[in-house]
Formats: C-alpha cells, sequence, structure tokens
C-alpha cells in the first residue's frame, strides 16, 4: 500500500514536472524567459572563469595597433573569411575615396591626424566566445549569448562584429587611423541587449527591434560607390527590411549594406549584409530585403566594439607634419 | 533533504565544467548522467523533483526548441525503475532491467531527446536528416557520456554494497 502510494506520488511529480517543462516553453516562446538566462549561466560561469585563469588566456583587449604584422597560422576558413574581410575594406575605402573628392569629409570631426589621436574615445575589440546559440528554429526564437558581461565593461548597445579584425600588416605609413580601416568590413553579428556580470545577451541584427543606421555599397564599373542611406529594421524574420530610403534614390539587388555611425559617432563602415529584394511599390516606397551577412550557427567567437577612454598620449612621429 | 542539496551541488558542478570547456565537451554529456544517477540513487518524489527541476534549468540556460528532456526524461525513470521492492504477485507493466544499466540506459535517453529537441520540426525530418542527426551531435555526446554513465553505475554499485545507498526509502530491500 505504501509502496502504491508512493509510485502514485512520483506519477504525480512527473506530470507537474511535464506541465512546468510545457509552461517553461510557452514562456520561452512569449520571451518571459530572456532576462533569466543569463542569469543562470553567470551562476555556471565560475568554471569557465577558473579554466581561463588557469590556462592563462586573461581578458585581451584588442586595441587598434599600427604598424604591427599579422601572426599565427589559421585555419582554410578563417582564411576565407579574411579574404572576404580585405576585399569588403577595399571596396569601402575604394567609395570613400571617391567620396573625398566630390565633398570636404570629416572623419572624427578632423582630418588633422593628431587631432584624431587627441580625442577622447578609442574604439576597442573585446574577444567573447559563443556560449549558446539557437539557429535553425523560428527568427523570434533566434538568440545568442557571449562571454562577456559587466565585468568587462559592457552594459548594452555595444555592436558585437565576427571577424579577425584589429591586427592589419598596414601602419602609420599608409596613414591608417585608429578605429578606422581595421574595423571597416567587419560582419556585424548583432548588439548587446542584456548584460549580467560575465555573460550578454546579443540581439541579432534580423531580430524584431533591431535598428541601425546604414548605406548601400554598390559596384560599379568605375569602382565602389556610397549610394542612399537608410534604417536597417529587423522583423523577426530571416531577412532584414531596409526603410527609410528615400523614392528617388535608386537600389539594386546585390548592393551591400554597410552601417554609417556607431551608436551615434562616426566610425568605421561595419558590414551588415547584402540587398536580395528591392521591389519600388504603386505607393512610391521601396520594399528592401536584407540578407544578414553572418549565419549563427557558424560563430564560434565574436568581438564586441567597445568605446572607451583613450589612454595617455604617448609621443610618437608622425610621416606628415600636421596641415594648417 | 541531504541527498537533495548533494545532487544539487554535483549537478552544479557538472554543469560549470561543461559550460567552461565547451570546445572538449559535448553539451550534455556530463551533466545527463549526473543527473541520470540523481534520478536513480534514491528512487522518490524528492529527487525526482530535484533532477526534472535541473533538466528544466539545464534547458533554460541551454535552449533548445523543444524542453524535450525535462519533459519524457521523469516518465522514462519511472518506466525502468522501480519504486518498491518487487513483489511476487505484483502487477503492472514495467522494463526489468538491471541496477548497473539503469543510468546507461537513462541517459542514452536523455541524449537522444536533447538531440532530437534540437530539430526544427518546420516539416517532419526525414530519414536522412536523422541520420545526420546521429551521426553529428548523438555519436559524439554518446560517446563522452556513456563511459561518465559507467563510471557513476559503478559507483552506485560500490554504495549499495556499503550500504551508503538506500533504494527504497523506508523498506528494507529483501534479499
Amino acid at each position: 500500500m505504501q509502496a502504491e502510494s508512493g509510485r502514485l506520488r512520483m506519477w504525480l511529480a512527473a506530470c507537474c514536472l511535464a506541465m512546468l517543462s510545457l509552461s517553461a516553453a510557452a514562456a520561452d516562446r512569449l520571451g518571459l524567459l530572456r532576462s533569466l538566462r543569463p542569469v543562470l549561466l553567470d551562476l555556471a560561469s565560475p568554471g569557465r572563469l577558473l579554466v581561463r585563469s588557469q590556462s592563462g588566456t586573461a581578458d585581451n583587449r584588442t586595441t587598434i595597433p599600427t604598424g604591427l604584422n599579422a601572426s599565427g597560422e589559421k585555419t582554410l576558413q578563417a582564411e576565407m573569411l579574411e579574404q572576404q574581410q580585405v576585399l569588403r575594406r577595399l571596396m569601402i575605402e575604394n567609395a570613400r575615396l571617391r567620396r573625398e573628392l566630390q565633398r570636404d569629409r570629416q572623419r572624427f570631426g578632423a582630418e588633422d591626424p593628431q587631432e584624431v589621436r587627441s580625442a577622447l574615445l578609442q574604439m576597442t575589440l573585446l574577444p567573447a566566445q559563443v556560449l549558446s546559440c539557437r539557429d535553425g528554429l523560428p527568427a523570434d526564437l533566434r538568440e545568442l549569448l557571449v562571454a562577456a558581461g559587466r565585468a568587462r565593461g559592457l552594459t548594452r548597445s555595444e555592436l558585437v562584429v565576427q571577424g579577425p579584425g584589429g591586427i592589419v600588416d598596414v601602419g602609420r605609413a599608409q596613414s591608417v587611423q585608429p578605429g578606422d580601416r581595421v574595423l571597416d568590413g567587419l560582419a556585424v553579428v548583432g548588439r548587446i541587449e542584456k548584460s549580467a556580470r560575465w555573460v550578454s545577451l546579443v540581439q541579432p541584427i534580423s531580430a524584431s527591434g533591431f535598428r541601425a543606421n546604414v548605406q548601400l555599397l554598390r559596384r560599379t564599373t568605375d569602382g565602389a560607390l556610397f549610394a542612399a542611406r537608410g534604417i536597417l529594421e529587423g522583423v523577426g524574420e530571416p531577412d532584414c527590411r531596409l526603410t527609410g530610403i528615400a523614392a528617388t534614390e535608386a537600389v539594386a539587388v546585390g548592393d551591400e549594406v554597410v552601417a554609417t555611425d556607431i551608436e551615434g559617432l562616426r566610425g568605421p563602415h561595419l558590414y551588415f549584409g547584402k540587398v536580395v529584394h528591392a521591389n519600388f511599390l504603386a505607393g512610391g516606397q521601396w520594399d528592401i530585403r536584407v540578407t544578414p551577412a553572418v549565419r549563427l550557427d557558424e560563430l564560434r567567437d565574436v568581438q564586441i566594439l567597445h568605446w572607451e577612454l583613450q589612454p595617455a598620449e604617448q609621443s610618437v612621429t608622425t610621416a606628415e607634419p600636421p596641415r594648417r | 533533504m541531504k541527498p537533495v542539496l548533494a545532487a544539487v551541488i554535483c549537478a552544479w558542478l557538472a554543469l560549470m565544467l561543461e559550460v567552461s570547456c565547451t570546445d572538449l565537451i559535448p553539451r550534455g554529456a556530463l551533466f545527463l548522467p549526473v543527473v541520470c544517477a540523481v534520478l536513480t540513487w534514491q528512487p522518490g518524489v524528492r529527487l525526482l523533483l530535484a533532477g526534472g527541476l535541473l533538466l528544466l534549468l539545464d534547458w533554460i540556460a541551454r535552449p533548445t526548441l523543444l524542453p524535450a528532456v525535462p519533459l519524457l526524461l521523469p516518465f522514462g525513470l519511472l518506466l525502468v525503475v522501480p519504486p518498491a521492492p518487487r513483489r511476487q504477485y505484483g502487477v503492472g507493466r514495467r522494463l526489468r532491467l538491471p541496477t548497473p544499466l539503469q543510468i546507461p540506459v537513462l541517459t542514452m535517453a536523455a541524449a537522444a531527446l536533447q538531440c532530437l529537441a534540437g530539430l526544427s520540426y518546420v516539416k517532419l525530418p526525414t530519414t536522412a536528416e536523422l541520420l545526420l542527426l546521429a551521426s553529428r551531435d548523438l555519436t559524439p555526446l554518446l560517446l563522452a557520456a556513456l563511459p561518465v554513465s559507467a563510471v557513476l553505475a559503478l559507483l552506485l554499485r560500490l554504495a549499495d554494497e556499503t550500504g551508503l545507498r538506500r533504494p527504497f526509502n523506508s523498506e528494507l530491500q529483501r534479499i
């Protein structure tokens, strides 16, 4: 009798667990568990931090160096990624040089390299490992968790990018500016949505609520040209929507989409994706769809763009005398 | 409460180790055998609820489309593990598994549920997709999880022999 009642209690407990699991699934679908997820991963983070400290890989901040050489062996995939990034950088530089011929360009509010270096802020790249990724699911359930949080100075709204970045084999002699060419062409994964102490939740660019100021980059027979500006919006579908393009502007399938600014500040041209659908509607508006450059299920490591105060100026020599 | 506290600590340690070495340890290779061992240590309501809640919290932290493991594994436990000594004239159907096989079988079931829960189910998966899932996800997971479950099964047997484990709450196991 006692055994039978015990068995009945266990069946009841199993049924309660099943109901709780279904409730959790429904709550996750409604997005109610998004704030709990980073907290739970924070509880499991001490082991990861301990392993990292034991292996000697401290928190490396990849500042934007100049004149350093790329080093280390790369896999074939990483090489292809780097070649794509180099190609995008060249296209963007081509378009920028063309624009400089047409009008005055202000980069960080000044053209003098010394004034650029004396700016208060500099951009750094924080490397982070992808902890959890849900891809291959309906777009409103796609999300990404990375191993970087408030302990590394992140709050929210920092952009998350993919790509080696940060180290190139060009330097001051080629007029590389800090925070500029090295980051050009890095593919944007998303934006930090919530930060716990050691982990952060990333909002992919295809997620509903994502917004970014972007500009079209078009390849022509004369080279790359910057085209219309607009706003890239995530709509919870695999492709994003591009709005704010004037009806008089030209848009073509195959145009690249790059960023115009980062958090309201002029910065490098990050890469979002490519236009896959451009239809001019009867009401005089564009219906433009952009496919993201990055697939979440391919990500293992990402980098987070983080503004921070510049360290104290060091005495440096410049290749060109300051302009007056 | 002691077994529940020990179960939570062991599961938390296993989860920490998995999260710290995601490159080396497949997801669930440590956590699932530990939770299965928790569930079979002392079949009862407390440990069943503790194990189920741990599985649910793991799903919330590292989600898939469906919480298949916390949803179905407790029922699998009830089919495999008898909650009381087998009575000579007992009725009711249940699988009869030797005690050392309970943890590995539950681990295999949990691993299969975890892999199946990762499919999108926009359309029914084809045989080729299931074979790909088995070779890409399930096989590496089982290769890591089954040895762990075997070690835990041996520890369970050792606990039986030394009298540390009393699988039936208030009844003495009949020899």
